[in-house]
């Protein structure tokens, strides 16, 4: 039954992605302006629709600071497959035009003017579940996670069927990571992995997730997946995705009491990335304690020119 | 005035005085009771439900609004807010307290006044603020106590917007202002301060941190944090240097200047200080939590051939940023051996959609920021913390996490900014190797604007109960509702003669029993604002019977005493001896 359903909702993406049968899906008038690079990958377009919403967001939502709890990727288990055969099928609502705008102006990264667009289709509208997803995306660039999140679980609730709505739990996911909530962000990332296993950035959050939980094994297996998809990605979301697994791996290695393979890990991240601060901060913070005290000034020189953080 | 480091040597070449006085060989003076007497002690370890706080302020004779500017704060100094005072100016043995209060931007010089409070016991206190003869309504911030004099007295010293005010105790329950006498009435902002034998003469210096450059008059225009019109600063205001003074032994502290070991402090949003010995090397050290900069560490490199030496190591040693590099918004400091190496850990409270930040000793004057591993981080970034304190509050032998917090900026909300104005406490229990939220109820869960809090076992029945005051708002007592035996206290007291550190910052602690070890620092700061109760606190692990205690005076001295759980313990230095008191 669930792999019919599931048959079914990606054969609806696909019929979505279709040029030639847009009209099937006529309600939701508001095409996706990132539609034709889904025709790229008519075999997985599911795969390749959540791709370009991956870059999306970690350009929107930038690299992690802070967090809590974890994830491997494990398949589902009964439980898990029973729930979502017990899920309501979504309903169809129509759409609304204006959302077509106010998602490229959110994707052009003019969140002010896309969020006054969400904002009027929601007077209008209140139950428009997509509304309510896009404004969440709008306000999570913003960096207002909790209220990101709330507009992605009113989403949620609603039920209803629109063109991102399997991308759910992976934005709950991250909002939920930075409002705090790590009980949500692990529930939702396992979710996304269990759909996606193989995608770089759910795996980056889970192990950014176990690392907080202070599974340094559970953070290890996701970051080296993190690494292993990550270089499947095209650039220039690869270096970024490569760039901060390697700093994350550093630092669950650092705290394995692993410091050359953690110095190895960031040194890595160095390479993909010369410019970023925090590579030479770790760096300089790994040699000092390894005893190589010119090295670790070099590298402070390095960090402090590059400005030191942003604090 | 003793030559500085005369009596003891000191470095890593001197010698040190490493006298193990063992309290056997000594005169134990049992004075009092035991624990059948403590208020509210229990036969039982598990008569009561722990993390049970009960606020008691009405009725306590407490009735405070405390004043830090307007509401809704539009300059930066009206969000700081002020601190407490733990003073026992009577010498009647518990702590009473002391709320400098602050003032408004039209009056900084005229506030409703600082309040004296003295502790009757029982959670109840007195007003004796007319009594005491302490006159003082500037606008004020931190404050710290000690025996500055040497006199047996502590006294106060009150860290204003405006120039610092030094309270002299004459012993007979009142107090004079001596701030020009004794030389501390630098202007500028100051925000903490503490008092600690740095120069090792035996008597208390002063450090004081200074935040802003501000000037009520020339108010801030408005900045803009997530799309909103917020109180500016601090990052592009001027920052001010912190300050040091001496003490001269001869009743005057003397600021350092340029070309003096703690007189070329680079300017910085400074706002908690502690002083201890942070790498382990005998000598006590300066640690400065500021906002929105680095933090600083000044390690103490004196020794007797060049004197009293400071290096500032804040970006080698790790303190002075979090795991990515990144300066935090240091309010809150608190010190603990989160990991059990004995060697002490540092916490820092910080601003919101920030986390709180864990650093742990490595043992080799590194300290790595380990938030995520003790479950410190994700939790902690909704949350805008100020005074944090380590206490084992439920006596089962490892020590909890306390943080007060409420927002700066009136606007926020948890849609706006992640974060709310007014905030719950946020309490986390150690459970094995990491920390865990307790479920924020009764007087823990209410929200409020917090900034400051005292600990201390204010109602003598062995527990942590606390003092909290939250910006334009009531000073609160929560009353720790334990109820249980398992614990210990200690109290140290060097009653040398003219020795004004008396109650033994720079010492170390360690309370050990079978495979169960306990480290505490006798340090210099507070929490935030505020100082630290004198009376160390050890909840115990229930199978403890007796255990042994080791204190390392800041001297080097070691001794050794046996001692019984369920009691308050007075280490007293006397001389070439030491006596060891149970109340």
């Amino acid at each position: 039954m669930l792999a019919f359903k599931k048959v079914l909702y990606q054969y609806s993406i696909l019929i979505r992605s279709s040029v030639g049968l847009r009209t099937v899906c006529a309600f939701s008038s508001d095409l996706d302006p990132i539609m034709p690079l889904q025709t790229q990958a008519l075999r997985k377009p599911f795969n390749c629709f959540k791709c370009v919403f991956y870059a999306c967001v970690i350009v929107l939502i930038g690299c992690d600071r802070g967090s809590e709890s974890t994830s491997t990727g494990q398949p589902g288990n009964a439980a898990t497959e029973l729930a979502e055969d017990l899920t309501p099928p979504l309903s169809e609502v129509p759409g609304d035009p204006r959302l077509k705008v106010g998602k490229e102006l959110l994707m052009a990264g003019r969140l002010d003017e896309s969020l006054i667009i969400f904002e009027t289709v929601l007077r209008d509208r209140p139950e428009l579940a997509r509304a309510h997803f896009l404004k969440g995306m709008t306000l999570h660039g913003r960096k207002s996670h909790a209220l990101a999140l709330q507009h992605y679980l009113k989403s949620e609730a609603l039920n209803q069927d629109f063109a991102e709505h399997e991308l759910l739990d992976y934005y709950v996911a991250w909002s939920a990571f930075y409002a705090g909530e790590a009980e949500l962000a692990q529930d939702r990332v396992e979710r996304c992995l269990l759909d996606n296993p193989e995608r770089a950035d759910p795996n980056f959050l889970a192990g950014l997730l176990a690392f907080n939980d202070d599974r340094l094994e559970d953070a290890e297996v996701s970051l080296r997946l993190a690494l292993q998809y990550g270089r499947l990605e095209p650039e220039p979301a690869r270096s970024r995705e490569l760039r901060r697994a390697w700093i994350r791996l550093s630092d669950v290695l650092a705290r394995a009491e692993r410091r050359e393979e953690a110095l190895e890990a960031v040194t890595n991240a160095i390479e993909i990335q010369p410019d970023f601060a925090e590579s030479w901060f770790r760096k300089a913070s790994l040699l000092s304690r390894l005893g190589r005290e010119s090295e670790a000034q070099e590298a402070l020189v390095r960090w402090q020119a590059l400005g030191g953080g942003p604090g | 005035m003793r030559s500085p480091f005369g009596c003891f040597g000191i470095g890593g070449d001197a010698p040190r005085v490493e006298s193990l006085l063992l309290a056997t060989s000594l005169v134990a003076v049992f004075q009092g009771c035991s624990e059948d007497d403590t208020v509210g002690s229990s036969s039982s370890q598990e008569s009561s439900k722990p993390f049970v706080f009960t606020d008691v302020t009405s009725g306590s004779g407490i009735e405070l609004e405390t004043v830090s500017g307007g509401t809704p704060s539009t300059q930066i100094i009206e969000v700081k807010g002020g601190g407490l005072a733990l003073i026992d100016f009577d010498g009647d043995g518990d702590r009473d307290l002391f709320v400098p209060n602050g003032a408004t931007l039209d009056a900084p010089e005229s506030g409703p006044g600082a309040k004296l409070f003295r502790n009757d016991g029982a959670l109840r206190f007195t007003d004796v603020t007319d009594a005491s003869g302490i006159s003082h309504s500037r606008w004020s911030f931190g404050t710290a106590v000690g025996d500055v004099d040497a006199d047996g007295h502590d006294d106060i010293f009150i860290a204003c917007y405006g120039p610092d005010v030094m309270l002299r105790n004459l012993g007979d329950g009142t107090f004079q202002d001596v701030s020009l006498e004794w030389g501390v009435g630098d202007p500028g902002w100051s925000t903490s301060a503490a008092f600690a034998d740095l120069d090792l003469d035996g008597d208390l210096d002063l450090f004081v941190t200074r935040y802003v450059d501000f000037d009520v008059d020339r108010p801030v225009p408005p900045a803009r944090f997530k799309g909103i019109e917020v109180v500016n600063g601090p990052r592009g205001l001027p920052s001010l240097s912190d300050l040091f003074y001496e003490n001269d032994g001869a009743g005057r502290l003397r600021l350092h200047r340029p070309g003096d070991p703690l007189g070329d402090l680079a300017p910085s949003y400074g706002l908690n200080v502690a002083i201890l010995d942070l790498n382990d090397d005998g000598l006590i050290d300066v640690l400065v939590g500021n906002d929105s900069e680095p933090n600083d560490l000044y390690l103490n490199r004196s020794n007797a051939e060049d004197g009293m030496v400071f290096k500032e190591s804040g970006l080698i040693s790790g303190l002075a940023h979090d795991l990515n590099g990144y300066d935090q918004a240091t309010m809150g400091m608190a010190v603990a051996d989160v990991d059990d190496d004995r060697l002490p850990d540092v916490f820092s409270s910080n601003f919101s959609s920030d986390s709180n930040t864990m650093h742990v000793s490595s043992g080799s004057g590194f300290f790595d920021d380990r938030t995520r591993q003790f479950g410190l981080a994700l939790v902690s970034r909704p949350f805008l913390g100020w005074a944090s304190g380590f206490f084992d509050f439920d006596h089962d032998g490892d020590e909890d996490l306390l943080v007060v917090n409420g927002h700066v900026y009136p606007q926020a909300t948890r849609a706006t900014m992640d974060s709310e104005y007014e905030q719950a406490i946020l309490l986390m229990e150690r459970d094995g190797d990491r920390f865990r939220r307790i479920e924020p109820d009764g007087a823990i869960g209410e929200p409020h604007r917090d900034r400051s809090a005292v600990f201390d076992d204010l109602d003598g029945d062995g527990d942590i109960d606390l003092v909290v005051t939250e910006l334009n708002g009531p000073v609160r007592v929560l009353r720790n509702d334990l109820n249980r035996t398992g614990w210990l206290q200690l109290r140290l007291e060097d009653a040398r003669d003219g020795f004004g550190n008396r109650h033994g910052v720079g010492a170390t602690v360690r309370l050990e029993s079978g495979d169960w070890v306990a480290t505490r620092w006798v340090s210099g700061g507070g929490p935030f604002q505020s100082n630290w109760s004198p009376v160390l606190h050890f909840g115990l692990p229930q199978d403890f019977k007796r255990g042994t205690l080791t204190v390392r005076w800041q001297d080097g001295a070691v001794e050794r005493h046996e001692v019984l759980p369920d009691r308050l313990f007075t280490v007293r230095r006397t001389g070439s001896e030491s006596v060891t008191e149970s109340d």
